[in-house]
């Protein structure tokens, strides 16, 4: 029934393909598709209280012969999880896009949910080939969605990363299958010894799935491709896609090649040295990706770099491996893929309404499109990690585990990387949201991208209060694994070093904001003018191109401090890759720009090298 | 008669061939050399199938020993082949000369790729 | 036997011999002649394809010889699926030229129909000279098709091409003497089995001589100067035809010059040695070079040569499952790069964005690179298979970093055309050709199933000196 599933979602983008040209309308073919994945996912959910809601009977694992090979597919605790971040958030995606669209999109839809039918299939794969096909499937029908974005660099780069992710990861797989000569997921690490070969192919295939996670260096892909393209597209690469990288580097440690492998690679205070260097490029990422993040004027190239950023944490989790810092990983995948989601479709539901992208042009929106706005302050809020969010639970998940190793390299750029969060959120929420209010003729944002907003807003807010229940999950994929679990109730986790109770939290945060209340009502209060508020009763010397709103070059002396690494960036590095290899090219097309008596020269040099070999 | 001169011959007429390919510029020369070529080639054909003192394979009554049959097949079909591509090669040349009024095989513009 | 071979090769013959009759009748009377014939040549070699698919192999003998003396015509599962593959595109190809165009036409459609009958021949053949005089045709005809393009300075490539293929063609011949004066035969099986008869260093100089002869037909580096400036100057469709038509029927010949008729050679391991790093320099050279290359077509030519080390790869596996990766690899590089070749026009013009010519070219660049569920997938995935099981990982690891430069500028090419402002004017029958193509590679993949059960039915007996 899974591949009857699947089928049909196939011949659902079909549909979308075919009436994608008369109306916008033909997005219901992929909302409809969307809820497949949802069917799944009740049918097999590990809480009980789920599964008995909706049941369509569909079975765990099922193998579907297509005569030149057998695909597999299976549900296992860790992909019922990302099933709900690939396939949970499809479906409001496709209504909000329904109302983004102001004419009929083309093949918007269609690619979207061969997107889905890919993601889909990659989370529910359980052999190599299989995990391997749809996730090129899901690749290039993400492709096809960049290539509507019209945009040169962001073509090519999106195009020739996730050929050479794809590669790459072909590579492993190859090594893997030769090692183990099997393709099945369960049989793989049993039988995978641990020679070079393996390493290489445990790194080859960790940068493969980097790229699709947008790891630093891999990454440079990520902001082109996030800001050139249609933005309900962007939330669900940047919120669904985006995970499959990570979901592979989890499956990469635990069944494809095994913790007992990697370890005897070396390990550093009992993480793998494999692990922590992952975990350092984790970190890298989250630091230079926020770093980006709070310097950038584009509000979709800043959602982008935070993105970078906030899948870094999820590398740190998984490279450091222990079950506290797994929790973390996996809690900050299922945040982020929900609060991305909505920033990015409320950046959307701005552009929608006020046609801007620049922070600079922006500014109180919120006035005006409160709902937005509030769904958006909620996301900000769990990606700023504020303890009233879910998004504290992940990280302070991960706080623990790396200060539990001890490690003083991680732990501080994690910190820094969180109070950068901080500043760019702040930049959003002020630039965009608050402040002057430019537009006081917009309207709110129409219901239908309301309502799928609201929606994915609302596990945050579930999590927020229960993240024992999200907890629960996890133990069911460390028990799978064969890991230890963390001890937690509904409410509260425990770890060695200290407890998270979120109700406890909440009624101190309650406490705080009410006396700020009290405060903020007791005391008299004026309306101060943005202008006053920006220059806090100074007065400049005003010269031209200088900008007094509150968005603009906002951190710029920590640009200033930062400006001068940033020449050497990844983007230079690929750059200086590409000349390298445009020279050696170059060299090679002058063999063929040539007269004849020089191409007879190479023929008889080949022949005369052939006959050397042979007789040799 | 021995076939070893034969032989010689044909290897010095496919390097006269490729020599003249290799550092002649007008076409005229370079197709005159693609010809020497195949003739050398003919030749070896030939030689290959020669029988030391064989008569052609004509079935004519008083036959005995005669040479292999096959090779001579062989050679008609290359020759043909040969004229053919001379043929083409002539008309090419025409065309190029009609329109830039020289022989030369330049280095760049048409010859350039 | 429901169906003659050799019809496949007299057919197209017929056609062009006696298509000067119809001339005063004009061009659209003309292409409908040419059309009927490659049409039904089409149908004739789908019956061909389902018989061996059914039945194994075909055999042929001609003027009722039988073999080894006399000439016969060998079908097994390898070269039933390229003969329809080159019959198929070969006759949608055939609609997208236009008979203003290419005046007289009668002319241009002898050269068509007979470059068709001598790539179906060379693939179809058991015998060594005859699998010669087919090359001459082809070669023959392919440099005329060139010299006919529009752009003027095609005669001076056509020219290179022809001296080129001339002095490859020579030694072609040198080799097959090399191999009669030894052995007292030409076909090509009875040569495989007995090939150890010979002596060591004639064997050597005829496999020298014929690789590299066959080699300047099949792009094999360095034998290959004509290529780019061939395809860069060629109309879209000519080099299109040239991709699906001449060139794959030769690297066809390079797979039965290396499995069968060196078959028995005690020296065959290094001259698969020999065929690996012939296909790997290849690979290497054709993309790294299509990358520095500005002009669209070029590039392309450029990626054909890539493509083409990466078919003669896979066949120098010499294993089941090389073989079934150079089948989908070559149809998947005759289908989607002909239609990259027939979209390069439109690219030239202005642009293909919003058009179907644009959404079919995307199409071909993912089958191109090998995305599933296309038939370049499936090459891929058999030609990295079969070398990881010999241990083979400097090939695999030149086939990703290939693939990788591969992609970086098929998407450059197809950024520029997507984000052109013109919109190109498309003829509808390049339209509907790109779509066969297209629809070609993906069916493949998708069904990959009716071509591996074939080929890996028919591949032992290929692997063991049989058809």
């Amino acid at each position: 029934m899974i591949w009857e599933a699947i089928s049909l979602m196939v011949l659902l983008a079909l549909l979308a393909y075919a009436t994608g040209r008369l109306s916008r309308y033909s997005g219901i073919f992929a909302v409809l598709a969307g809820f497949v994945p949802l069917a799944m996912l009740f049918d097999w959910a590990p809480t009980a209280g789920l599964k008995h809601l909706i049941s369509l009977g569909f079975e765990k694992s099922t193998a579907v012969n297509i005569k030149i090979a057998t695909l597999h597919f299976s549900i296992t605790p860790l992909s019922w999880l990302f099933l709900t971040m690939v396939g949970g958030i499809f479906p409001f995606i496709a209504l909000y896009a329904i109302s983004y669209f102001k004419k009929a999109p083309g093949g918007f839809f269609g690619s979207m949910t061969l997107a889905l039918v890919g993601a889909t299939g990659v989370v529910l794969a359980s052999d190599l080939l299989t995990f391997f096909i749809f996730w090129e499937v899901m690749s290039w029908s993400a492709f096809l969605l960049v290539v509507r974005g019209r945009d040169r660099s962001a073509i090519t780069s999106y195009f020739s990363f996730s050929a050479l992710s794809a590669y790459l990861i072909l590579f492993g797989i190859m090594v893997l299958r030769s090692e183990a000569e099997t393709l099945s997921f369960s049989s793989l690490s049993s039988s995978i010894t641990s020679s070079r070969l393996t390493l290489l192919a445990f790194i080859s295939m960790a940068a493969g799935f980097g790229v699709k996670g947008a790891l630093m260096p891999l990454h440079i892909w990520a902001p082109r491709a996030y800001s050139r393209s249609e933005e309900p597209f962007v939330a669900y690469l940047a919120g669904g896609l985006s995970k499959l990288g990570y979901y592979g580097i989890f499956l990469l440690f635990y069944s494809f090649v095994g913790v007992s492998v990697i370890t005897r690679f070396g390990t550093f205070r009992g993480v793998p040295y494999l692990g922590y260097s992952l975990a350092i490029f984790g970190a890298l990422s989250a630091f230079i990706g926020t770093v980006l993040a709070f310097m950038e004027d584009d509000l979709r190239k800043l959602l982008a770099y935070s993105s970078i950023g906030q899948l870094g944490y999820i590398a740190i989790g998984i490279g450091i491996g222990t079950p506290l810092a797994l929790s973390g990983a996996l809690f900050q995948a299922v945040n982020h893929t929900f609060f991305k989601a909505v920033l990015f479709l409320a950046a959307g539901s701005v552009y929608y309404r006020t046609g801007r992208w620049k922070i600079s042009e922006l500014g109180g929106v919120a006035y005006r499109m409160p709902f937005t706005f509030l769904a958006a302050l909620f996301s900000i809020f769990a990606l700023a990690a504020i303890p009233i969010t879910s998004g504290f639970a992940a990280k302070w998940l991960l706080y623990v585990s790396t200060v539990d190793k001890r490690f003083v390299f991680l732990t501080p750029i994690m910190l820094i990387a969180g109070v950068g969060a901080f500043l760019y959120s702040f930049r959003i929420l002020y630039g965009v949201f608050l402040g002057e209010p430019r537009y006081p003729d917009i309207k709110e944002a129409p219901a239908l991208q309301l309502i799928p907003m609201w929606i994915l807003v609302m596990p945050l807010v579930i999590f927020l209060i229960f993240p024992g229940k999200l907890m629960d999950v996890f133990g069911e994929i460390f028990a799978y694994y064969g890991l230890e679990g963390v001890s937690h109730t509904d409410f509260a986790i425990t770890t060695s070093l200290s407890s998270y109770n979120t109700l406890a939290v909440i009624f101190a945060l309650m406490g705080g904001l009410m006396v700020a209340f009290i405060i903020y009502v007791s005391r008299p209060h004026r309306v101060v003018s943005h202008y006053d508020n920006y220059l806090s009763g100074e007065i400049p010397e005003v010269h031209e191109g200088l900008s007094l709103h509150a968005a603009t070059r906002y951190y710029k002396p920590v640009e200033d401090l930062f400006q001068p690494y940033f020449a050497h960036g990844a983007e230079r590095f690929y750059h200086h890759i590409e000349v390298g290899l445009e020279g050696v090219g170059d060299g090679l097309r002058r063999l063929f720009k040539t007269t004849v008596s020089n191409m007879i020269y190479l023929v008889l040099a080949g022949l005369l090298l052939i006959g050397w070999w042979l007789t040799w | 008669m021995e076939i070893t001169p034969f032989l010689i011959l044909s290897a010095g007429l496919i390097s006269i061939g490729l020599y003249g390919i290799m550092s002649k510029k007008n076409l005229l020369k370079l197709l005159i050399s693609l010809d020497i070529m195949d003739v050398g080639v003919n030749l070896l054909i030939v030689t290959v199938g020669y029988l030391p003192g064989g008569t052609a394979p004509i079935m004519d009554g008083d036959y005995g020993k005669y040479v292999d049959p096959l090779p001579q097949a062989l050679v008609l079909t290359a020759i043909v082949i040969g004229v053919s591509v001379l043929a083409l090669g002539m008309i090419l040349t025409i065309r190029h000369y009609r329109r830039t009024g020289s022989l030369e095989m330049d280095e760049g513009g048409v010859f350039g790729w | 036997m429901v169906v003659h071979p050799t019809l496949l090769i007299v057919l197209p013959l017929v056609g062009a011999f006696s298509v000067s009759l119809i001339r005063r009748y004009g061009g659209g009377a003309i292409k409908l002649y040419g059309s009927a014939y490659l049409f039904l040549n089409l149908i004739i070699s789908a019956v061909l394809f389902m018989e061996v698919r059914s039945g194994g192999e075909v055999t042929e003998r001609i003027a009722g010889y039988s073999p080894p003396v006399g000439i016969f015509l060998a079908v097994g599962a390898v070269n039933a699926v390229l003969v329809l593959l080159i019959n198929l595109f070969a006759a949608f190809n055939y609609l997208t030229f236009n008979p203003k165009d290419k005046e007289p036409f009668h002319r241009f459609t002898v050269l068509y129909l007979l470059g068709v009958a001598s790539s179906s021949g060379i693939v179809l053949t058991g015998d060594l000279f005859n699998m010669f005089v087919f090359f001459e045709i082809a070669a023959v005809s392919s440099y005329a098709l060139v010299a006919s393009s529009k752009d003027e300075r095609s005669v001076g490539s056509a020219i290179k091409y022809m001296i080129l293929g001339s002095v490859g063609s020579t030694f072609m011949l040198i080799s097959i003497a090399l191999i009669y004066s030894e052995l007292r035969t030409l076909n090509l099986y009875d040569i495989a089995h007995r090939i150890g008869e010979m002596g060591g260093a004639v064997r050597t100089a005829a496999f020298t001589f014929l690789i590299v002869g066959i080699g300047v037909e099949a792009e094999i580096f360095p034998f290959n100067g004509w290529v780019p400036g061939v395809y860069g100057r060629s109309d879209g469709n000519i080099s299109s035809f040239l991709v699906l038509g001449p060139s794959k029927a030769a690297i066809y010949a390079i797979l039965r010059v290396l499995i069968t008729l060196f078959y028995g050679s005690s020296s065959r391991a290094v001259m698969m040695d020999i065929a690996m790093v012939l296909g790997l320099i290849t690979l290497v050279v054709g993309e790294v070079a299509a990358l520095s290359e500005k002009d669209p077509k070029r590039m392309l030519a450029f990626s054909s040569i890539g493509q083409m080390g990466l078919i003669l790869i896979a066949i120098s596996l010499g294993s089941a499952a090389g073989i079934v990766a150079a089948v989908f690899l070559m149809v998947s590089h005759a289908s989607v790069k002909s239609a990259l070749f027939l979209s390069s026009d439109v690219y030239r013009q202005g642009g293909m964005r919003y058009t179907l010519t644009g959404a079919l070219s995307v199409g071909a660049v993912l089958g191109l690179v090998g995305m599933p569920p296309f038939a370049g997938f499936w090459g891929k995935w058999y030609l990295l298979s079969g070398a990881a099981d010999e241990g083979l990982w400097i090939v695999i690891a030149a086939v990703i970093f290939t693939t990788a430069v591969e992609a970086y500028y098929l998407a450059r090419f197809l950024s520029r055309g997507l984000s052109m402002k013109k919109r190109g004017g498309v003829k509808p029958t390049r339209v509907i050709t790109m779509t066969v193509m297209v629809g070609v590679s993906l069916l493949v993949g998708l069904f990959a199933s009716v071509i591996y059960e074939m080929v890996s039915a028919g591949v032992t007996t290929l692997l063991s000196g049989g058809i």
